[in-house]
């Protein structure tokens, strides 16, 4: 049984209520109250048989217009014109209603309609209003039908002929007549709306804004507002406007497209088109394209086919024979082979698809005479499978295919460039690729190629004097940077670039020893610094190189510096980070700038430590062990909780990138205690406590980091959520929660042992730490090795041993000690004197070997 | 993704020029605060087809197939704005949609 004949039977088996006729009244209010008019209208027909109370028959009424309006919605007008009906049959003093009315002008009952009208001065002054637009519409529509049975007097039948010259005027384009048409209808006239229809109307399309300001001045049920609908339409954005067009039909449509200026052989294509549905399905459109291909031309309509047959490709190409168009041409199959393939990313077949169609089409060009487009169409097909699938990526960590294949992509790329030799991102990204290989022959090649092409385009110089840095060709390097900074005084890259490798080649000749060419290198480099960073960066390093000949000038110059950074953590971070990339001591150097003593730093000087590190990192820089050692403590120290959210975050990222993992759990500790729960700082409590996992699926940690990433999800932040996810299923592993159902877990892996350590360096720390015999004792040292060791100590001082040790423990780096220790790394400073550790050791030994002496004691 | 020539209104041969032209005309007529989606897709479509190779690589890796919107414009270009016949507007007054 249908839905409709459900209710019917329902409606005829329900049964008079038993109720009081109090209980049952009120039982009638509380339905109407809930707009269920239905049970509201059987309940006051039973009253009304009862007793015929005037609150009841009112009551009865409301109900009745409440289910015609309710039928008229729903597009029911016949079934809404008998509730009416029913209502006006209840008694003439019952109020006329005026949508009774509007739906006795609906379906053409005008003489009743006429006969309630001149009862309307019983209706409010805003139902008079409207009914008399409706009425007045209808006049326009109907013409003299209408206009004639009305009082001479009444301004609908007076203004009729002005408002009807004004539509024709409108509609015959005539703006004079429509203006001088308009101007007899006055302020207060029942044709008040269609004047301010027209005059929206006129406004389009210039002036859109003021043409929707004077609709809005038009009510949504006035007799006119099938015009303003179709105005309205018509002054939708283009994208929204098709949609709406799509969806619906019929004359406001039909007006709104002629509005828009829509040819009818458009708006009979739109009707046909909105048959396919909102989201025609590929097989329709391909249809529809064969059946009108001559209409949208033959060579559109088949370019838009083949991207047609794609989404169902290869069964589409039945399909599309079966509809008997011609077949698709070699080059044409090959194509849609490559999108394909690009389609479902199988990146070896697009590699050999794309150079396939490239093969065709040089196999074509060289037959006959290519054009500049066969050309081009030629070295963007050679192209398209490393722009596709990122292949020649400059990072050679993102190497993500075979070498062959990358080979093969490498060499058409290449050859692009004899078809389309004007193409400079080509070369710019050749040039990266073979500079980031190591390949400076290669990169040098087309270097040469572009700056010939090119000689005053700025990427390529910046290119040429990259690749310049690359090959240690440092002066090279500063002249091509005058060209550049020539024609972008401004550009900072090239300065910033220029410091960074003069600086890099300073600290290079420092470990050579050769502290006389680091500062040739110093002096080129402070010819191209600007920045306060860079500055800084040079003075540290000057002050470092100037230790190996003068130790105290050197601390002072260095002291200088820390002063200027405030002799606080950002200075500390500043000396450990510069000291390390010479391989000094950063611990040492810190406790001869008496900077170790600084205790808690505060809010600027933390986050000015954590942006120099932030910048350090962000340059590629990788603290080593020594560094994070040394920072760790003084970091360790701050109180985190002094941070305001963003920088505490900001710093809990630093901390992550820099690897100071027992400093992050501590930031991220604190920031969790002012903001409890908050996901990212939980992420990082987590991550920094459990770098590799969490495999104890069911502890309590793992729990609230599931909690966090649940409320990361409710607040929508999505990356901290997928993070947070990433983290969880590091923990989970390939077996679930739980233990791993082998004897060890992850974590019982040892890491690799870092390259830049050596096995001496945790012991050099500890006696930095500790002192020589406790450092001795802790790693249960053979005792003729102690004996040794206190021996140099004592003659030397435990500064000059830990300096002999560390440059044992650079021979190991360096792959072994052939015959034996290396000579000291610098000869003793001039008139500097090792520290003594006793009255004996102010005789040096002249047999002894030279061993390296304490700088920083 | 509409068809770049056909929102720009351009033909397939359309020089550099050409394509320039009719941007700078598009957006004047369609500035961003009067429809910002038509004007996003306008600047697409001119970054599509600015030089020649971007031309030859649009015809040769758009995978885009076409829109309702395309088939319109291709089978019958929007024209110059019309308006309404009387009898259509007096429908449209009598309630007939």
């Amino acid at each position: 049984m249908s839905k409709k004949q459900k209710r019917r039977a329902a409606s005829r088996s329900r049964k008079p209520s038993q109720l009081p006729p109090e209980t049952l009244a009120e039982q009638a209010r509380q339905h109407l109250d809930a707009n269920r008019f239905r049970d509201a209208i059987a309940d006051f027909k039973q009253l009304l048989k009862q007793e015929p109370r005037p609150e009841w028959r009112d009551g009865l009424a409301d109900a009745y217009a409440g289910r015609a309006n309710e039928l008229a919605a729903k597009g029911m007008h016949k079934e809404a014109m008998v509730m009416w009906d029913n209502r006006a049959a209840l008694g003439a003093d019952v109020p006329p209603s005026v949508d009774h009315l509007m739906m006795l002008i609906r379906t053409g009952r005008l003489e009743s309609a006429l006969d309630q009208l001149a009862e309307s001065s019983k209706m409010a002054k805003a139902d008079q209003d409207r009914l008399r637009s409706a009425i007045a519409a209808q006049t326009l529509a109907q013409g003299a039908d209408i206009a004639d049975r009305l009082p001479a007097e009444d301004p609908i039948r007076r203004q009729a002929p002005a408002a009807s010259a004004a539509l024709d005027a409108y509609c015959a384009g005539n703006d004079p007549a429509l203006r001088e048409a308009l101007s007899g209808i006055p302020f207060r006239s029942p044709y008040r709306d269609l004047a301010q229809i027209l005059k929206a109307l006129q406004m389009l399309p210039d002036s859109p804004k003021e043409a929707t300001r004077a609709l809005e001045r038009v009510a949504d049920d006035s007799g006119f507002a099938p015009l303003k609908q179709a105005a309205e339409l018509a002054l939708l954005p283009e994208s929204a406007f098709l949609k709406e067009a799509l969806r619906a039909h019929g004359n406001r449509m039909r007006m709104a497209c002629m509005l828009r200026g829509w040819p009818d052989a458009r708006i009979a294509l739109l009707g046909e088109l909105s048959q396919l549905g909102d989201h025609a399905k590929p097989d329709a459109l391909l249809a529809f394209i064969h059946k009108r291909g001559s209409q949208l031309g033959e060579g559109w309509a088949i370019r838009k086919t083949l991207r047609l047959l794609l989404p169902n490709f290869p069964n589409s190409i039945q399909r599309f024979k079966a509809l008997g168009p011609p077949g698709l041409s070699d080059l044409e199959e090959i194509l849609i082979d490559c999108w394909y393939f690009e389609e479902i990313e199988d990146l070896h077949s697009t590699a050999h698809g794309w150079s396939g169609l490239a093969g065709e089409l040089i196999y074509r060009a060289k037959e006959g005479s290519a054009t500049q487009e066969d050309r081009l169409r030629i070295a963007l097909a050679l192209r398209r499978a490393d722009r596709f699938s990122d292949i020649l990526s400059a990072s050679p960590d993102e190497d993500h295919v075979p070498p062959h294949v990358q080979q093969m992509i490498l060499s058409e790329v290449e050859q692009s460039l004899d078809w389309d030799p004007e193409d400079r991102d080509t070369y710019l990204r050749l040039i990266d690729f073979y500079r980031a290989r190591g390949r400076a022959k290669d990169a040098r090649r087309i270097l040469a190629a572009a700056s010939e092409r090119w000689p005053e385009d700025m990427r390529v110089l910046q290119a040429s004097m990259e690749t310049a840095i690359d090959s240690g060709a440092f002066k090279k390097a500063s002249t091509i940077a005058r060209r550049i900074l020539e024609i972008d005084p401004i550009n900072t890259e090239v300065r910033d670039a220029l410091v960074d490798a003069h600086l890099a080649h300073a600290r290079k000749q420092m470990l050579k020893n050769r502290s006389d060419l680091a500062a040739k290198e110093l002096d080129a480099a402070r010819e191209w610094a600007r920045s306060t960073h860079a500055s800084e960066q040079l003075d540290i390093t000057a002050g470092l190189n100037r230790l190996d000949n003068d130790l105290e000038a050197g601390l002072s110059e260095l002291g200088r510096v820390a002063e200027r950074l405030g002799n606080g953590l950002d200075a500390q971070v500043a000396m450990v980070l510069a000291a390390d990339a010479v391989r000094r001591i950063p611990s040492s150097l810190l406790k001869s700038l008496k900077l170790r003593q600084i205790t808690r730093p505060d809010a600027d000087d933390l986050l000015a430590a954590l942006a120099r590190l932030r910048r350090f990192l962000d340059r590629g820089g990788k603290p080593s062990e020594r560094v994070k050692d040394t920072l760790s403590k003084p970091l360790a120290k701050a109180v985190w909780g002094q941070l305001q959210r963003q920088d505490a975050e900001s710093a809990c990222e630093t901390l992550r990138r820099a690897g100071l993992d027992d400093v992050r759990q501590k930031a991220a500790k604190a920031a969790l205690k002012q903001w409890r729960g908050a996901p990212i700082f939980e992420m990082h409590a987590f991550e920094a406590k459990y770098p590799h996992g969490c495999y104890d699926g069911f502890n309590h940690e793992v729990l609230r980091l599931e909690s966090a990433l649940d409320r990361a999800r409710q607040e929508g932040d999505t990356r901290t959520a997928i993070r947070i996810q990433n983290v969880l299923d590091r923990s989970f592993g390939p077996f679930g929660r739980g233990p791993s159902p082998f004897q060890f877990s992850p974590d019982d892996f040892e890491p690799e042992p870092l390259m830049d350590e050596s096995p001496l360096d945790p012991f050099i720390e500890m006696i930095e730490e500790v002192g020589l015999e406790q450092a001795m004792e802790a790693i249960q040292m053979p005792k003729p090795l102690r004996k040794d060791l206190r021996k140099v100590a004592r003659e030397q001082g435990e500064g000059a041993l830990i300096d002999l040790l560390d440059i044992l423990s650079e021979g190991l780096l360096a792959g072994g000690l052939p015959g034996g220790p290396p000579p000291p790394r610098n000869p003793p400073p001039k008139g500097g004197k090792p520290k003594p550790a006793s009255k004996s050791d102010d005789k040096p030994d002249d047999e002894d070997p030279p061993t390296q002496l304490d700088l920083f004691s | 993704m509409r068809d770049p020539y056909l929102l720009l209104g351009i033909a397939e041969d359309a020089d550099d020029s050409a394509v320039e032209a009719a941007y700078l005309a598009a957006i004047k007529a369609c500035p961003p605060e009067r429809d910002a989606a038509r004007f996003q897709a306008l600047r697409h479509a001119y970054e599509q087809l600015r030089t020649q190779r971007d031309r030859v690589a649009h015809a040769l890796f758009d995978r885009t197939p076409p829109e309702p919107a395309d088939l319109l414009d291709r089978a019958a270009p929007v024209g110059a704005p019309r308006r309404p016949d009387r009898a259509l507007v007096n429908s449209l007054l009598r309630g007939e949609d």
